[in-house]
Parts: structure tokens; sequence; C-alpha cells
């Protein structure tokens, strides 16, 4: 079975933009005249030349081609034969070399079968030279919340959340429950319920509606005001980074891409330059993940969190000290970074990077431990040394 | 009491981890400057490092120590410190672990000053605070009978884990005799809680002047040495598959010393710490557990295949330490492959 990417005329003129302003442009009038077309658009971090990474691909599983290249934007046509399916799948990509250092965009109108089979997992296997992001439900709140500001006289309406949460039973065999809920609630309503049940989000599906009570007819910040009746549009966003719309690109791409790109490269910014090296004489520098609460005051919680170190993939853990403190070394063998971990607060818990770690490495080993014990915030470690 | 072992290296392992956060706490409190937030100027620490004794040594004239410790405060006033977090049972063998911190009771030479002398050495015993009351009774009764002597200042500092509300801490007490700093000498009186939060971290050191438990710093090899051996390219097209690594003894004893120890302001003084001889071990071990190969006919060569052991490396070492066989699954790589890695390494 061959699933052939058509290149349909009608995007030609999307993929061929010379640069961001006219990429905006043919992206608005593709979703204007196309009302069956969405885009998504994956936001990565990565220190190398996407373009060179690609053009260098050396895995015989996939085929890439350069298309176009300016000095804003790539255009990749990308191939991967999975032979245990025996299925070929292809598609287009345009990436966008973002304002921000480190930060790319990725923009496709494939479907998710290319998304999903191809294009992540072509970046996994860049791990840990591209990153693919990922926020907490805090950040998505956020960005949600300015979208909410831009919008004059409309509102965000959730048609769909997809979350979990920690299963904290002593019995339970389960450690994460999902639930997939297609409801019809306002931002803060859904966020409320989310931060009271303590669950976490993968995934926000909205539409912008117009806010009935209103008179004011006016739209200054969304073009074609008509196409907001109803849940003709669609948009959603994930935790990984992905965001996808069937309307409004331009608008979306300046009020929550650009907001996901923000926090991608301070994310990065923060993950990056911590292993220790003979420059620094070796020095530290330790990240703190700070919880809400005091969540290590029941040190049943440190049994959890061994669990959860326990369970992420290509790693392993060795635990020095359980209980009442916590003091581990991890290492992560898909780029040999390592990391100490230690709990001596109630209410955090201290990374101390290795002679080896990346932005990739470390932003795995936060995420899987923001999904499988709970969210925090991650902050510099200021402490007591020269 | 259960005969466990693997619950006894457990416990080996939390003593020697113990030790070391004793050593830093103390020199933390000792140094660290809370206004300026910064150590005193011209303060140091020094883990194991060899000091001259004077001919008036009364125990070992004209020689070279090694105490555990060194506390320089300033120009003018150290510390010199042995830390034992338990004694035998057997009180004979105090002796000579007592002779051992009196011989720091002299005037030596190796300070970080212009002549390497200092004016006023005080002297510590570092020990856990269940084997206080043993030590001060030892130290009463050797010293009425005239067996144990200080001229300067001796103390006995207790230390001990402890758990107090939010934070953990390292407690410690000054359990016997005085130190110079008046001051210091107080704080320790009433007893001082170091919250390890703040500091201990930022430490670097998982080594003191002793051996430690071999799974240990197979561990720690494994986990935070032997990566740095494989490039980011091979390591992410194995994906945590075997990767076959070229290893030096000289190296990776190397890497230990200058990455996993207190290693500022070193000069040849400084004890090399983890030795040559722990580190072969070591990697003698993980030959005859089948983790790797010697490479040769060289002694201190070898090839390690370092993989993803899926469990943690420290209970596999223990276990497999104890069981003297090899208990993790190996996971070879397709023949063809795994020639081609040995050919990169000129076989």
């Amino acid at each position: 079975m061959a699933n052939k990417s058509k290149f349909d005329e009608s995007v030609y003129w999307f993929f061929h933009s010379d640069n961001l302003r006219s990429l905006l442009i043919n992206a608005d009038n593709l979703l204007d005249s196309q009302h069956k077309i969405q885009f998504s658009v994956q936001v990565i971090t990565s220190k190398f030349d996407i373009g060179d990474l690609f053009n260098l691909n050396k895995n015989p599983e996939y085929k890439i081609v350069e298309r176009k290249k300016s000095k804003e934007l790539l255009f990749f046509t990308i191939e991967r034969k999975i032979k245990r399916q025996n299925i070929t799948i292809n598609g287009n990509v345009l990436i966008i070399k973002y304002s921000l250092p480190n930060v790319y965009l990725i923009i496709t109108h494939e479907p998710s079968q290319f998304i999903q089979k191809v294009l992540f997992k072509l970046l996994d296997n860049y791990y840990p030279k591209i990153s693919r992001m990922s926020m907490d439900s805090k950040s998505i709140h956020d960005i949600l919340r300015k979208l909410q500001n831009s919008l004059e006289n409309k509102n965000i309406r959730i048609i769909k959340v997809i979350k979990k949460g920690w299963v904290k039973s002593e019995f339970a065999k389960k450690k994460m429950e999902s639930d997939i809920n297609w409801t019809d609630k306002s931002l803060d309503e859904v966020f409320q319920s989310i931060r009271e049940s303590q669950e976490w989000i993968k995934s926000i599906d909205f539409a912008i509606t117009r806010d009935k009570t209103s008179n004011n007819k006016s739209n200054q910040s969304l073009e074609n005001q008509d196409t907001f009746f109803g849940y003709i549009d669609n948009y959603r966003i994930s935790r990984d980074g992905l965001f996808k719309c069937n309307h409004n690109f331009s608008h979306m791409f300046k009020n929550v891409i650009e907001e996901i790109a923000k926090r991608a490269s301070f994310n990065f910014e923060l993950y990056d330059n911590r292993n220790r090296n003979k420059l620094d004489r070796y020095n530290p520098k330790p990240l703190q993940i700070i919880f809400d609460y005091d969540i290590f005051r029941d040190k049943i919680e440190n049994r959890r969190l061994i669990n959860v170190l326990n369970k992420i993939s290509y790693s392993s853990c060795s635990v020095y000290h359980g209980n009442p403190y916590f003091q581990a070394s991890y290492v992560d063998y898909r780029d040999g970074s390592s990391y100490d971990i230690w709990v001596l607060s109630d209410e955090r818990m201290t990374i101390v990077p290795q002679m080896r770690s990346t932005p990739a490495s470390l932003n795995r080993l936060c995420e899987s431990i923001f999904i499988g014990f709970r969210e925090g915030i991650v902050k510099n470690f200021e402490g007591e040394y020269d | 009491m259960i005969d466990n072992p693997q619950v006894d290296m457990k416990n080996k392992i939390d003593d020697y981890n113990e030790t070391i956060f004793a050593i830093l706490s103390f020199s933390h409190l000792l140094r660290w400057d809370n206004s300026s937030k910064k150590f005193l100027p011209d303060s140091f620490l020094f883990i194991g490092r060899k000091m001259d004794t004077s001919g008036e040594n009364r125990i070992n004239p004209n020689n070279t120590v090694t105490p555990d410790l060194i506390v320089q405060l300033n120009k003018k006033n150290g510390i010199v410190g042995e830390v034992k977090i338990g004694f035998s049972v057997n009180r004979d063998f105090w002796k000579s672990d007592f002779d051992q911190i009196q011989k720091y009771d002299d005037k030596m030479k190796g300070w970080i000053t212009s002549d390497e002398f200092i004016d006023t050495t005080d002297i510590v015993l570092l020990t856990h605070i269940t084997k206080k009351i043993p030590c001060i009774d030892y130290i009463k009764e050797k010293t009425l009978k005239n067996e144990i002597k200080f001229d300067r200042k001796f103390a006995v500092i207790a230390f001990s884990k402890d758990v107090r509300g939010s934070d953990v801490f390292l407690y410690l007490e000054k359990a016997y005799g005085d130190i110079s700093d008046l001051e210091m000498n107080e704080v320790l009186r009433k007893g001082q809680n170091m919250p390890l939060s703040r500091f201990i971290s930022t430490y670097r050191v998982k080594f003191y002047d002793s051996e430690p438990p071999l799974p240990y710093l197979m561990s720690i090899i494994w986990q935070d040495i032997l990566p740095q051996l494989a490039s980011e390219d091979d390591l992410m097209e194995r994906k945590g598959r075997m990767i076959h690594l070229d290893v030096n003894i000289g190296k990776i004893t190397g890497l230990l010393q200058e990455q996993f120890t207190y290693k500022i302001n070193h000069d040849e003084r400084q004890q090399q710490i983890p030795k040559t001889a722990w580190v072969r071990t070591a990697l003698d071990l993980f030959v005859q557990l089948g983790y790797g190969e010697k490479k040769g006919k060289s002694n201190d060569d070898y090839i390690i295949n370092w993989q993803n052991l899926n469990k943690s490396p420290l209970d596999i070492f223990i276990k497999e330490f104890i069981s003297g066989k090899r208990l993790s699954k190996r996971k070879e790589l397709p023949e063809r492959t795994k020639k081609m890695r040995l050919d990169d390494f000129g076989f």
C-alpha cells in the first residue's frame, strides 16, 4: 500500500512562499478557499541547522529531498518506507527558521498519519540534536488566555480535552488515568476543573465563537468573522508543541504559535549548557523543580518518584537513598546524559546535570516527571556556592 | 538481625555518602560566609592531603601523614580532621585510630601560606552521633591514663542525618573538647543543623579518602564516566543498545579524580582519590561479570560493553557483586554490526 501525497495545486503557492510574510498570506488564502485543509505546526528546538541535518540524513528508512530553500524557509519532501507494514508514506513540510535562536517551526497540511508515522518518527531519530518542546498545563492556559485577550467580542470555547491524572491509590496497578472529554465550556472553567482535579493536559481542541451578548459586530483582530459562527473552525494545542488550525492562520501564528515558540526558546535556554565542564572547573549548574505544595511531606511520594524515573525509556536510575530524603543518579542511554537527582525538602527536587547534558535530555527528564509525577516549575538552582 | 547482604551493602553505601555529607557540611559551616554569600577569603577545603610532620611529632616524626580533612580558615588558622563513621566493636582496635589522630597534634607543613605553616591548628574527630558516647568514654579513660594526649585544641564532632519539618539536615554537634574559634565552638556546642538542600548538590564530591563500596564505584563509572567515552552520534545510532567502549584505566581514574572529588586549589600534596587500584578492581569485576574484556596483553586497557541495563545499575551491581555472576540481560548487537564496531577498535 502506498500513500501518495499529491502535490495539490492549491497548496503549491503556500509551499513556494518566499518568506514568512508571504507564507502567512498564502496560508490564510488557502484556508479561506479550501475548507478541508488543516495546518499543523510543530515547534522544535535545535542547536543545529535543521536543513543540514535533513540533507545529511543517513537513515535508509527515510528519503528527504530539499525542494526549495530561502533565508527564512526550507521546503522538504519526506518519505518513509515502513517495511514492517509494507507501506510508504510521504508528505511535504515547510520549516521556518524562527527569529528566536534554536527554534524552528515545521508546518504541513498533511494528515495525522504523516505527522505521527513520518514526521515525529523522523524527529525522534534526531534526538538529542532535535527536541520537540514540551509545555505544562499552565503554559497552555496562559497561551490560550493571551489568545482570548486578542479576540474582541469573541470567546474561546473548549470542545475537546484530553487530560490525564495521576492514580495515587496504593493498590492501583495503573499509575495514570486518561480522560477524553467532549465538551462546550469556557477556557477558565476547563482549567479550573483541571487544577482542582490535579490533572494535566495532553491536548485541547477549541473553537472561537462570537459573543452573542455583544452588539459590537466590528472585528479588528480576526478576518472573515462570519467563519466563526458555529464550530466550523477548529484548533488544537498539544503539550508537545503541536498546534493545528483550519482557520485564521496568521492570527493564530501571532497569538499562539509565536507564544509556543517563545516558551520553547525559554526552555531551551534554561536547559542548555548545563553540563559540568573543565572551563567552569566542573562546577555543577543545577535546576530545581518546584511543586505547588509540599508533596514530599508524604514519603510515599518518594516511592512514586522512583517508579516514574524507572519507567522512562532508554534510561536507568540508581537510587542511593530513598527515604526520608532522595538521592539518585539517572542516565539517559540515548545520548549519554547523566543527572544526580535530590529531594531534600518537601516542595522541590534538584536535578544536577553531570558531564554530559543536553536540552533534549533535560526536557525529556522534566517532562517525564511532570506527566508521571506532578507538574511543577523548573528554575535555576540558587544555592550556597561561589 | 536479618542477614541480608544486599541491605548490608546498601547500608555501607549509605554510610559512605553520609561521611561525605559530614565532611562537606562541617567544612561548609566553617567556610561559608552568609553575609557575603561567598566562602571566606583564603579559606580552603582539602579532602585527604599529605602533610609533613615535624621532628617533634610524638608518634610519627619527620614523616608524611594524610588527614581525611583539612579546612584552612585563613592564613593563620586551620583544622585537621579525621572522619570515622563507626568504630570496631573490639575496642582494642581503636588505639590505631586514635594514634592516627594524635599524629596531627603537631606543627605540620603543607598549608596554603608562603612557608606552608600556620599559627593555630585544631584537631577534630568527626564521628556518627551513635558513636559519640563510647568514643568520649574511651578518650576520657585513655586521657586519664595518659595514653591519649593533645597539646592542641581537640574536639569530637558528632554528626547525623536529620529530617525536621520540610528539610533534610546534617546535624553537627560538639560532643567533646573545644575548637579555637569561640563563636564556632559555641555554635557547635549547641548543635547546628546544616540544610543539605542549600549546598550539598553543588559539591560534586562522590569520593573521599577511603575506598568506596565496589558496586557504588561501578555504578558511577557506568553512569557518569563510560558515556563520556562514546560520541553523541554513536549513542544516537545505538539507542541504548550495546556499544563497545575502549577503556584505559588511567583515563577512567583521571576522569573520576577530576570530576567527582573536591579538586579546587589542588597541588602535589593532594591525595589522588579514587586510587587507581580501586578503579582496577572495579574494571576487573566488570570483566569477571561479563561486561567486557581485557584488551590484548595490556593490564590497563579494557573493552567494556556499555548498554541500557533497563534496571538500576546500582542494584544490579550489588546483586552481581554478592553473587559473583552476571544477572542482567545482555543485548548483543547483530553479528555484522558487532564486527563493524570491533573494526573501529583496530581488530
